[in-house]
């Protein structure tokens, strides 16, 4: 077997004091909001070390998962016991460093996020950072999402994955995310299992002290990033206060803070941004959350860029997607894509995107 | 095209307003009773009425809640002002490709100046003819005699193709592939002012086929307005996507990407023939048509998080309006 320099080979320390959720079996019509999370303060200290059997077994499942096959229900639950252990020791700001590519929306589109790592090359030989949204809308939510986490397991110090929007309880049920679970599993468990989950992942990460990473943008109520610090992130993203703006704002034209066309978060303007970056000493806001025609734009004079790492939206927007390399020097570069052909997908199978008839 | 699959894209139509209306987007007294109706006579009509009636009645994405009801509005409120401007007079809509359209139900009801002829396939007509002879509230809402009748496959089996030619509604078969006799017909028709209105139907004529229709419309009414709701491919990859992913299900657009812009869409109208021709997108449309408590009211009702993609949709469908012989001037809102 073959060793991975960030994973050393020690007998693995088992965190046994997580609770494990009760399983529950949720009805269809049932709507399910979980406010009432346990507060847990991230974890200090380095990160356990995986045992050989878990490696062994979470490479089973990178080769299972790669070719979007869904684990088991029992996998999953194995899969996100491992998920919490490795995601309680971030932090709000994950702290990341360079070089790094840093990746957009991803939505369930299984065939372009194995397209993305073509592109951008395998992990964990390349590292990345993904800023959310990994299910909903694709048809492929259960296997995208399983498979970023498996390989967050497998490589915790190789690949970052912050929460968006999209990984929470209340968005899941509407996007698609639930009803593929209840499709491909009979029950809700999984979906469960995985909201109870997304409520771990880190909210923004910090790339080399320079460029900070998020879903959505800023919050009137943050100025500062030792603020993000401070937040209790373990809980289902609320309907409102620093942590719903930081997963749902977008950068707009117009400056100062501005009502959002979307219910939630703020718009921000070139000025906020500025002085948000000159604050904290940074020289970039990186964030997606918005479909962008091109994959990546930039806003602000270049104090923002939005990157958008899902290609033909939706199987019906026609974008290109793009993901951003930041090498050792900082320099940047964008690597677009097309949607990846799929050769082995039953096109048959695929429900046309509904259009207005 | 197969003219079952053209048919289809009627079901698509009705569980998109079937969706708005259980949102509470709109008010359609209706839509039950059409839903209903399918139920029952789906099956004489359709070789797979179960895959239908369970795609009938699901859940659309809040994009396409939001996209259907400034369709749906857009045109109502179209209808509304040449109603009010010919307040108490003789006028007339004709909806081509009507389908399962509730529009012609409440609008009968409520004006008595008005005469309405609804016009799709003859397998189309002979279906909703069903449908509505064989519901009360339907039948009374036009004023036709309602069917009672004891056994469904004989009273669907006995039903002529003629349609229905009641005093103030006519329900009539043509295909307007071919639109010589529907030509024709228009010709015969007495003069009043007449609103034609063709919501996503010329999209799936030939080129030519389309250009023939709009001739005939234009060359045999004397007082038209008339109101094109319909797709449009722009000028970057949307419209390849839409046509490919329409191929799925056999569909084809020949003049999605032919039409493509505002600009060439209401070129085509020039080019027959129609002089005064407004033309404008979905999106713009959302955001100037309607009223500020009205856009609270439906963000209210759901979440959307499609901000983006809500604006590409829209910007990828069109509403056109032109009018002849009468006199007045016009902007695309119809405020006359």
């Amino acid at each position: 077997m073959e060793l991975d320099p960030d994973v050393p080979m020690e007998d693995a320390i088992e965190d046994q004091s997580l609770e494990e959720d009760e399983q529950q079996h949720l009805s269809d019509d049932q709507v399910f909001y979980n406010n009432q999370q346990q507060p847990s303060i991230p974890k200090q200290g380095p990160l356990p070390d995986l045992s050989s059997s878990n490696i062994n077994q979470l490479d089973e499942w990178i080769e299972h998962l790669g070719k979007c096959q869904p684990l088991s229900e029992d996998n999953v639950r194995n899969l996100c016991k491992m998920a919490i252990d490795v995601l309680t020791f971030e932090e709000n700001v994950q702290p990341v460093n360079v070089p790094v590519t840093i990746c957009g929306d991803v939505h369930g589109q299984f065939h372009d996020l194995m397209e993305l790592f073509k592109i951008g090359g395998p992990c964990p030989d390349t590292n990345y950072l993904f800023m959310g949204d990994y299910v909903d809308r694709g048809y492929y939510s259960v296997e995208t999402v399983s498979y970023l986490v498996c390989m967050k397991v497998r490589y915790p110090n190789r690949i970052t994955i912050l929460r968006g929007n999209h990984e929470s309880r209340q968005i899941t049920q509407v996007y698609g995310f639930y009803d593929e679970c209840l499709r491909k599993y009979g029950s809700a468990t999984v979906w469960k299992l995985f909201t109870d989950l997304f409520d771990y992942f880190p909210i923004t990460a910090l790339v080399d002290n320079k460029i900070f990473c998020l879903h959505g943008g800023l919050s009137p109520m943050i100025e500062t990033i030792d603020q993000v610090r401070e937040l209790d992130r373990i809980q289902e993203v609320p309907h409102e206060g620093p942590m719903c703006d930081l997963l749902w704002s977008d950068p707009d034209d117009r400056g100062g803070w501005g009502i959002s066309p979307r219910g939630a978060g703020f718009t921000f303007g070139q000025d906020i941004s500025e002085q948000f970056n000159h604050t904290n000493g940074l020289s970039l806001i990186a964030r997606a959350h918005q479909l962008v025609m091109e994959g990546y734009s930039w806003s602000h004079q270049e104090s923002v860029v939005t990157i958008f790492s899902a290609p033909n939206y939706c199987y019906r927007c026609g974008n290109q997607a793009a993901i951003m390399e930041v090498d050792e020097q900082h320099n940047r570069q964008f690597l677009q894509y097309d949607p990846s052909v799929r050769p082995g997908e039953p096109t048959v199978t695929r429900k046309t995107p509904d259009y207005f008839l | 095209m197969n003219l079952q699959i053209i048919r289809s894209t009627d079901h698509d139509a009705l569980s998109c307003r079937y969706s708005i209306a259980s949102k509470q987007y709109i008010k359609d007294p209706y839509i039950s009773n059409i839903v209903q109706g399918f139920q029952k006579f789906l099956k004489f009509d359709n070789k797979s009425p179960r895959r239908v009636l369970s795609s009938l009645v699901k859940t659309k994405f809040p994009v396409i809640n939001r996209g259907t009801y400034i369709r749906i509005k857009s045109i109502d409120i179209i209808i509304e002002n040449f109603l009010e401007k010919f307040n108490g007079r003789d006028v007339r809509i004709i909806n081509l490709g009507a389908g399962s359209d509730t529009r012609s139900f409440s609008l009968a009801k409520q004006h008595n100046n008005l005469d309405i002829i609804e016009v799709d396939f003859p397998d189309s007509i002979k279906f909703k003819k069903a449908i509505i002879l064989d519901d009360k509230e339907l039948a009374e809402s036009l004023d036709i005699p309602f069917h009672q009748h004891s056994n469904l496959d004989e009273f669907y089996k006995e039903l002529s193709n003629e349609g229905i030619l009641a005093s103030r509604y006519q329900l009539l078969p043509f295909d307007l592939r071919n639109s010589t006799d529907f030509g024709e017909f228009l010709r015969k028709l007495p003069e009043k002012p007449t609103l034609i209105l063709s919501e996503c139907m010329l999209c799936y004529l030939s080129s030519d086929e389309a250009d023939k229709l709009l001739l005939a419309i234009h060359r045999n009414i004397s007082q038209g307005v008339f109101v094109v709701y319909d797709p449009l491919g722009g000028d970057d990859s949307f419209g390849n996507v839409m046509i490919d992913n329409l191929k799925m299900r056999n569909l084809s657009l020949d003049t999605l990407l032919k039409y493509n812009t505002l600009e060439k869409y209401q070129e085509r109208f020039r080019n027959i023939g129609f002089q005064y021709v407004k033309i404008d997108n979905l999106f713009n449309i959302l955001n100037n048509w309607l009223a500020p408590e009205d856009l609270k009211r439906i963000a209210r009702l759901e979440f959307l998080d499609e901000i983006e993609e809500l604006k590409l949709l829209l910007e990828h469908y069109c509403l056109c309006l032109s009018h002849w012989g009468l006199e007045f001037e016009t902007n695309l809102i119809f405020q006359l």
